[in-house]
Formats: C-alpha cells, sequence, structure tokens
C-alpha cells in the first residue's frame, strides 16, 4: 500500500490527513482516492487525463511532472503527496480568517454605520 | 516631486545636530528609492574598508516613492550600511506601519552617522526633529521600549527599535519596528548600537501625492483585485502564512535538518503550518495597505512557555526549531518571540543555536565552556541560549555573533552552514540547485530573498522547473535577482510577486512618480541595483572566491530521502551565472557592464 | 432604502487601506490623517476596529449647525457636509461626541464620512477592503443577514444536541 499525504486545505477537502491506498499508478491512485475520501477531493482532481493546473502531486518527493506525469507507476511503500501549488486553502470553505463569506457565523459583533 | 517627499534627513549623532537636505531628482530617477537608491547613497558616502561599528559607518533608513502611498503592501523600507557580520552590504528589509510614519513626516531617507556620546532616540514629528535622551530606556526590550515612548511622544506613534542583542552589539541583532516586524538580517541591529540609538519615533500628519491619481488608484485596485484572485496571496498566505512551507519543503527533502545534516524533519508535521493554524493562530494580520496579510498573531495560552505576539514565520519556526531538531512548537514559538523582544534575527539566531548544537554533540565545545548541555532537540536548552544570546552573557555572548564565530571559535568553520558568514535559510541548497547558486551569489550573504528560486522550483510560479536540475537556473537567478531588487527599491512587499509581476510594478510606479519610467528601464535599474551593491563588495574586501558553499554542501550527498545523494552543483552553474551578468571569470563586473548600466 | 456601512472589527486585519483610500479620494493625496475612517488598532489584544461616523437617526452636528450645512440623503439616510454652507464655526466638531466630525485648517470646512455621497456615493474605503471588514449594504440586507447568522448558530447547536 503506497501511503498519500495532503498539505493545507486539501485535507479540509478530503477529510484526513494521511491516507494508504492500492493503485499501480498515479492517475490510478488519484481514482481510487476521489472515490474514497472526502466528497470535496474528486471534484479537484483527473479532469480530461490532467490534473488542475494549481495542483501538484510529488512520488517520493518528486514532482511527477519530471517523471511520467500520471502515468507515474506506484509501488508498495511508496509516498505521494499532494498540494496546491498556490498554497491556497479550499476553494469555497475555511475556518481560517473570513473572507467575505456573506452572513459570518465567527463574527461575535458588527458595527452599522 | 510626486510620491518622494524630496528630502532627507541627515542626523550627525557625534554633533547631536541634524539637517534637512533636497533629495536629488536625477538620483532618484536612476535609482528609484528603498534598496536602490540607499544603496547609492551609502555607498557614495562610506569607505567600503570601514569598520561597521565604527562611528564613520553610516546607517540609512530608506523608504521607496510608493511607501506611504495605498498602492497594496507600500509600506515597506529598508535598513542600508555596512555589516559587522558579513562585512559586504547590508540591505534589510521590513514592513509594519514605521516606514509610511517617516514619509509622513517629511523624508524619503533618515542618514544617521557618528555616535551619540549617551543613548539617545530620535524622535520625528512633522518637521520637528529631536534627538533625546535615551539612558532610562537603554537595557529594556524593544517592547518595552515601544511602550515608554509612545507614552513620551503620542499614542499612535510609530516606532523602529534594537532591544539589548543590539545595544551588546550582537552580530545576529536586528531592527524591530511595531514590535513584531523586523530588518532581520546582516546585523543591522549592532550598527545601530554602535552608535548608541536606542529608537527612531515617527508621527507625521503630511501627505504622499502622487502624479496621475486616477491612473495611480486604477492601476491599484487592479493589483488588489490580482492579488486577491491569486491563491497564494489570496488564500494561501492568509490562512497559513509562510509556515505553510514546512510540510511541503519537508516532502521534497531539502528541509534542512539539525544544522544540515539531514534534509528532512520527522516532526515537521507537529511544527507546520497546518498545526500553527490549530493551536497557536489567534488571527493573520496585515502591514501597511496590505491585501495579503500574511503574519501570524498568536498565542501560546498556558504552559512554561505562555506568551503572546506575532510568529513563527516559516524562517523562524525553521530556524529555531527543524534546524536545530525541535518540534515543541510551543518553546520554537517562546524563542521567536524573545528574539522579537530582545531584537535578533530568528535566523541567524537560530542557526547560531544548531550550529553550537552540533559542535557540542561532536565533542568540539568543553562541557566546561557552556552551562549546559547544547544537543539537538533539547526545547529548554533553545531557549534559553537564546535568552542568553539576547544578553550576549555566558556561551551566548559568543553565540549572539552568529553561527560562523562560533564554528571558527572552536575550530571548525566548516560546520557553519552559510554563505560569506552570514546564516543559510530555510532550503538546502542540494535539493534545489537554484537556491544553492543563489545563497553563493547574494550579495549580502546566504539569503532566500534575493533570488527565490523556489518559486520555480517547488510551485511552478511561473513555469515548472526540477529542482535537481542545474540547467536554466543561471538565467532565473539573474532575473529573480534583478526583478527583486527593483521590487525592493519602490517600497512594495516581494510576496506580491507571487501575484503580480514587474509589469504590474511599473505602471504604478510611473503613475505615482510621472517621472517616465518603462518596464524595460525598471528592470534595468534592478540589474544597476545588482552590480552596485557587487561594487561595494568588491571594494570591501570579498571577492568571486567568497561566492562559494559549505564543504558539507558541495561535498556532502543528502543521507537520506527524496534529495538522497544530492550535492549542490554551483561549479555548473556559476561559471554561466557570471557570463550571463557580464562579469568576468573571477566575478568582477567589466568595464563594458559598468557602462551598459551607467554605473562607470 | 437606506444604506449601512457594515464593519466586521474580526475582519480586519489592520492594514488601513481604508484609511488610505479615503484621504485619497476627498483629498486626492494619501494621509491616513486626513482620512474620515480610522481604524483603532489594540496590539496587544490583537483586536482592530475600524470607526468612521456613525450617521447618526438624530445628528448633534446636523441639530448645531447654523447654516443648515450638514444635511440627511433621504435615499440612503446619510449625512453629508454641503461646503457652500459651512463657515468652519466648528460647532459640530464639539457636538459630536463621537469624534466624528473634523475641520482642517487648510480646507476650513467641517467633514465627516457620507458614504461617499458627495463625490459618487460609492464608499471608496469599501472597495479597497480585502478581507471584506467593510461593506456598504442595505439596512434590510444586514439585518437580515445578522439574524441568519444567528440561526446558523442555533442550527449547530441542534446538530451537536442531537447527535
Amino acid at each position: 500500500m503506497a501511503v498519500v499525504m495532503f498539505l493545507g486545505d486539501i485535507r479540509r477537502a478530503a477529510g484526513c490527513a494521511t491516507v494508504a491506498v492500492e493503485a499501480d499508478t498515479v492517475a490510478s491512485a488519484l481514482a481510487v482516492l476521489g472515490a474514497s475520501v472526502g466528497s470535496g477531493f474528486a471534484g479537484l482532481l483527473v479532469r480530461d487525463r490532467a490534473l488542475p493546473p494549481d495542483v501538484e502531486v510529488l512520488l517520493n518527493g518528486r514532482n511527477i511532472a519530471f517523471l511520467d506525469g500520471l502515468d507515474t507507476p506506484v509501488r508498495p511503500a511508496d509516498r505521494l503527496t499532494v498540494f496546491y501549488s498556490g498554497l491556497r486553502g479550499f476553494p469555497g470553505g475555511s475556518a481560517g480568517s473570513a473572507r467575505g463569506q456573506g452572513p459570518g457565523p465567527r463574527d461575535r459583533f458588527v458595527l452599522l454605520l | 516631486m510626486s510620491a518622494w517627499r524630496g528630502q532627507i534627513l541627515r542626523v550627525n549623532l557625534t554633533r547631536g545636530t541634524t539637517k534637512t537636505e533636497p533629495l536629488d531628482p536625477k538620483l532618484a530617477r536612476a535609482y528609484i528609492g528603498g534598496r536602490g537608491l540607499g544603496t547609492k547613497l551609502l555607498t557614495d558616502e562610506i569607505d567600503p574598508k570601514l569598520d561597521p561599528l565604527a562611528p564613520n559607518n553610516k546607517l540609512i533608513i530608506a523608504t521607496g516613492p510608493l511607501t506611504g502611498t495605498g498602492a497594496s503592501t507600500g509600506g515597506r523600507y529598508m535598513v542600508i550600511t555596512k555589516s559587522p557580520l558579513t562585512g559586504a552590504i547590508a540591505c534589510s528589509n521590513s514592513g509594519g506601519y514605521f516606514g509610511p510614519e517617516v514619509k509622513f513626516c517629511g523624508y524619503d531617507f533618515l542618514i544617521l552617522e557618528g555616535r551619540a556620546k549617551e543613548p539617545v532616540y530620535l524622535w520625528l514629528n512633522n518637521d520637528s526633529v529631536e534627538i533625546r535622551p535615551a539612558g532610562k530606556l537603554w537595557g529594556k526590550t524593544t517592547h518595552e521600549a515601544e511602550d515608554q515612548l509612545k507614552a513620551d511622544t503620542h499614542p499612535e506613534a510609530k516606532v523602529c527599535s534594537i532591544g539589548p542583542a543590539g545595544e551588546k552589539l550582537a552580530f545576529t541583532a536586528c531592527i524591530m519596528n511595531d514590535k513584531h516586524r523586523a530588518a532581520g538580517r546582516s546585523g543591522v541591529g549592532a550598527v545601530m548600537g554602535s552608535k548608541h540609538v536606542k529608537a527612531i519615533v515617527a508621527k507625521g500628519s503630511q501627505s504622499v501625492t502622487v502624479a496621475r491619481p486616477r491612473d495611480f488608484m486604477a492601476a491599484s485596485l487592479a493589483v488588489v483585485n490580482k492579488l486577491k484572485a491569486s491563491p497564494v496571496t489570496g488564500e494561501g498566505l492568509p490562512k497559513y502564512g509562510t509556515p505553510i512551507l514546512v510540510n511541503v519543503i519537508n516532502a521534497h527533502g531539502f528541509l534542512p535538518t539539525r544544522n544540515f545534516q539531514q534534509g528532512q524533519f520527522e516532526g515537521a508535521e507537529q511544527v507546520s503550518g497546518e498545526t500553527i493554524a490549530d493551536t497557536i493562530l489567534v488571527k493573520n494580520k496585515g502591514c501597511f495597505a496590505c491585501t495579503i496579510a500574511c503574519s501570524r498573531v498568536s498565542e501560546v495560552k498556558e504552559g512554561k512557555y505562555r506568551g503572546a505576539g506575532e510568529g513563527p514565520e516559516y524562517e523562524s519556526d525553521w530556524a529555531l526549531g527543524i534546524s536545530t531538531g525541535i518540534s515543541d512548537l510551543q518553546a520554537i514559538t517562546k524563542a521567536n518571540y524573545l528574539c522579537n523582544e530582545l531584537g535578533m534575527d530568528t535566523i541567524e539566531a537560530g542557526v547560531a543555536v544548531a550550529t553550537s548544537m552540533e559542535l557540542y554533540e561532536r565533542g568540539y565545545i568543553p562541557a566546561g565552556d557552556v552551562a549546559r548541555p547544547l544537543r539537538f532537540g533539547d526545547a529548554e536548552a533553545l531557549v534559553w541560549l537564546i535568552e542568553e544570546m539576547g544578553h550576549r552573557r555566558g556561551f551566548g555572548e559568543l553565540a549572539a555573533q552568529g553561527g560562523y564565530r562560533v564554528a571558527e571559535r572552536y575550530g571548525h568553520p566548516e560546520l557553519f552552514m552559510g554563505v560569506k558568514k552570514q546564516a543559510f535559510p530555510a532550503y538546502d541548497g542540494r535539493g534545489a540547485q537554484g537556491m544553492a547558486l543563489g545563497y553563493a551569489t547574494s550579495n549580502r550573504g546566504a539569503c532566500h530573498l534575493r533570488g527565490y528560486t523556489i518559486s520555480v522550483e517547488v510551485f511552478g510560479i511561473p513555469k515548472k522547473m526540477d529542482p535537481f536540475l542545474t540547467e536554466g537556473k543561471a538565467e532565473v537567478s539573474k532575473l529573480f535577482q534583478d526583478v527583486t531588487a527593483f521590487v525592493d527599491s519602490v517600497g512594495m512587499c516581494l510576496f506580491t510577486t507571487f501575484g503580480i509581476g514587474a509589469e504590474d510594478i511599473a505602471p504604478l510606479l510611473e503613475a505615482a512618480t510621472g517621472a517616465g519610467y518603462t518596464l524595460e528601464e525598471c528592470l534595468k535599474i534592478g540589474e544597476r541595483v545588482w552590480n552596485l551593491e557587487r561594487l561595494f563588495n568588491l571594494k570591501a574586501g570579498l571577492s568571486g572566491k567568497d561566492d562559494t558553499l559549505p564543504p558539507r554542501i558541495l561535498h556532502e550527498g543528502i543521507p537520506e530521502g527524496p534529495a538522497k545523494g544530492m550535492v549542490g552543483k554551483l561549479h555548473e552553474m556559476l561559471p554561466e551565472y557570471y557570463k550571463l551578468r557580464g562579469w568576468d571569470g573571477a566575478g568582477v563586473p567589466t568595464k563594458a557592464k559598468l557602462k551598459e548600466l551607467a554605473l562607470a | 432604502m437606506a444604506k449601512v456601512l457594515v464593519i466586521h472589527p474580526e475582519r480586519c486585519t489592520a492594514c488601513r487601506a481604508c484609511e488610505l483610500a479615503c484621504s485619497m479620494k476627498h483629498h486626492g493625496e494619501f494621509n491616513p490623517s486626513r482620512s474620515r475612517i480610522q481604524v483603532n488598532i489594540f496590539l496587544e489584544e490583537a483586536i482592530y476596529i475600524p470607526t468612521a461616523c456613525t450617521q447618526c437617526d438624530q445628528a448633534w452636528c446636523a441639530k448645531i449647525c447654523p447654516t443648515n450645512a450638514i444635511v440627511r440623503d433621504e435615499k440612503t439616510m446619510a449625512y453629508k457636509v454641503l461646503d457652500d454652507k459651512c463657515v468652519g464655526c466648528k460647532m459640530c466638531v464639539l457636538a459630536c461626541p463621537f469624534g466624528s466630525m473634523v475641520l482642517f485648517p487648510e480646507k476650513g470646512k467641517a467633514e465627516k464620512c457620507d458614504h461617499c455621497l458627495s463625490i459618487d456615493g460609492d464608499p471608496e474605503c469599501v472597495k479597497f477592503c480585502t478581507p471584506k471588514a467593510l461593506e456598504y449594504l442595505d439596512e434590510d440586507n444586514e439585518v437580515r443577514l445578522r439574524q441568519m447568522s444567528t440561526a446558523m448558530k442555533l442550527k449547530e447547536t441542534f446538530k451537536e444536541v442531537t447527535v
């Protein structure tokens, strides 16, 4: 089983920080993840045999762009890392600073002037 | 003049006099401001061979034309001097609110010369300038000093100050402003301490104008929207801050651990940006006019390390933890707060601790020389030593001079991880070849900001490059170095370049100054500034021989992980870099290049 | 429809871009001390509170003005100063308990936050506030949002209790 680690807000989308996966290529590993981890995750990955431009995948610390891309083979005990190259949070959802989310459940007080 | 205030305040501390001088518009046009014009002013006025802690060194507070304007992140200023740590040019950047306040008082530059007989502080209040006694503040932390100074001047005054470290001429000493922002590197705090200046306090109600307000505000709003839309500046940085890098760089296998003995840290998760956001983070905060707001307001609520402040940022987190093998986030945070209060560069201080730990573990530091053992992973030792360093007492007296001096004293200078006696930051050049080149060639000693090739080697901004390869790294390093020098000269924050480019900043500068700047010229000015710094260093006695890396980086492969076996292949990049720069084989700018840049 | 300048202090990052936007819009220059909105920064407590004119329903400033230079906009319900009527007597500055009225010697006229009504009714500070700590909303809408926010808190409590 290979181990996948999510970074930043992809953890929120996936519902976990690390997960084990059984697959023989990066593409199939992502497909398995898309079907098994948090529902927000599937929508982020692999459309038309390509990753979204700001999602990076490392295999044993090497960006798959410098290996065989999505066809890069995955072996047992391999480590995959998935992160946003923009280091960004999960679109639309965050518990960090509110960036104008409409009604703010976190605001304890406002001024009305 | 628009944007520039057109005035320099010259303070002669020996005589206790101050003088306002006009800013030469031709010089301003050619060097812009901040890093560029500040370096030009310094290098025109001091002998590059002087002793940095002697009265004839000068300390320049340098704002840019955009400092104090509403341009996003338009709040930055530089501290420029000759560094006691490296013997080379020092140019430290800081944010917060202090820089704009200098402009609101009417000045683009403050030049401090000579040495006051007794500790003093400067009080700038619009046209009024006072040199006031600071005897009662000497010995106080930067926070205590700021509180007292505001009480003595104005509750909303902006303060930059040194702590005990700077007073005691520590080479790790920095200048703090607004309590939690640092002009960190190269020991600039020691230069201020050598002049017996405790603080500069400013409160102004004058305006900063721009040549074409409508164009400026339109361009400014466009920049704000671009920064909001970019994933790094619009979400990642405000949310997780720079510490998001811990897990990313660790995954790549070049997170320097235990003084660069390993490339991965088993405790990375415990000190990561994700963990910080879940535990000690209170909220994020911004500097003057900043759209990004990446600062970490934090608090350790209970326990022996409880306290509050800002940080740790990635570099601080790494230098004080990780590089010391420490995964206790609370201890790291406490050490970070101490550095801010005592006035020390977290990078230099952290690496000094890590260097000491390696020397101690190898038996090179006799047990009698230090009051307690210094071992990797010992959080209590970290916090203890930082405090000792901040006051320069016991073993801290030497450690406060930085890792190079510690390693040299104990007979193993090769164990200092840095360049030109300034400590490496948080990326192992063996795993990112562009950074190896950048560290070796940075004009102020090892520095990640001067040419941040992590942008391409990890994040693919603006394009993806394999961190392990040397192809193309000379070219991209030079480009990043020149663009950075330009951005550092206008008064905006370098982090904007994760979301916008020089092509967005040049029009802002032009709308502000009306001086006729084009993008091409702006990039040329960046190159000019880089060469100006180089010339100063050469005259100060540095040479191409100093553009090198420690033996561990050049010859010892990273022992494990994704970058196992990698070394820094400087020899594959440096000759090409010199050529692209228009320098000879020894790294000296040719006459033709200097003529092209109007430096000859 | 009455409009409100809604300030969410918990979203404020203390960047003060609002102060710069305001002074530029009304004075053509960058100068926080000429801004009608001020960010009050309590650094130790990490609390940042932007404040501006409270647009009182029964405004002291308007009542005391001897030339009736301070008038209320019927549509938005905000108050603005009519420059050609203001004689710079500073009675409004004295009268306002919140410090919302300011008068600069060079101009000689009183100033207050008027939601940029004297220019285009499009508050500049709101445009430049990145964390959306400042919003310019219909009053009804804002009250409704506050109720919904309370309901959301209740909803979370119900979920916790019933699970």
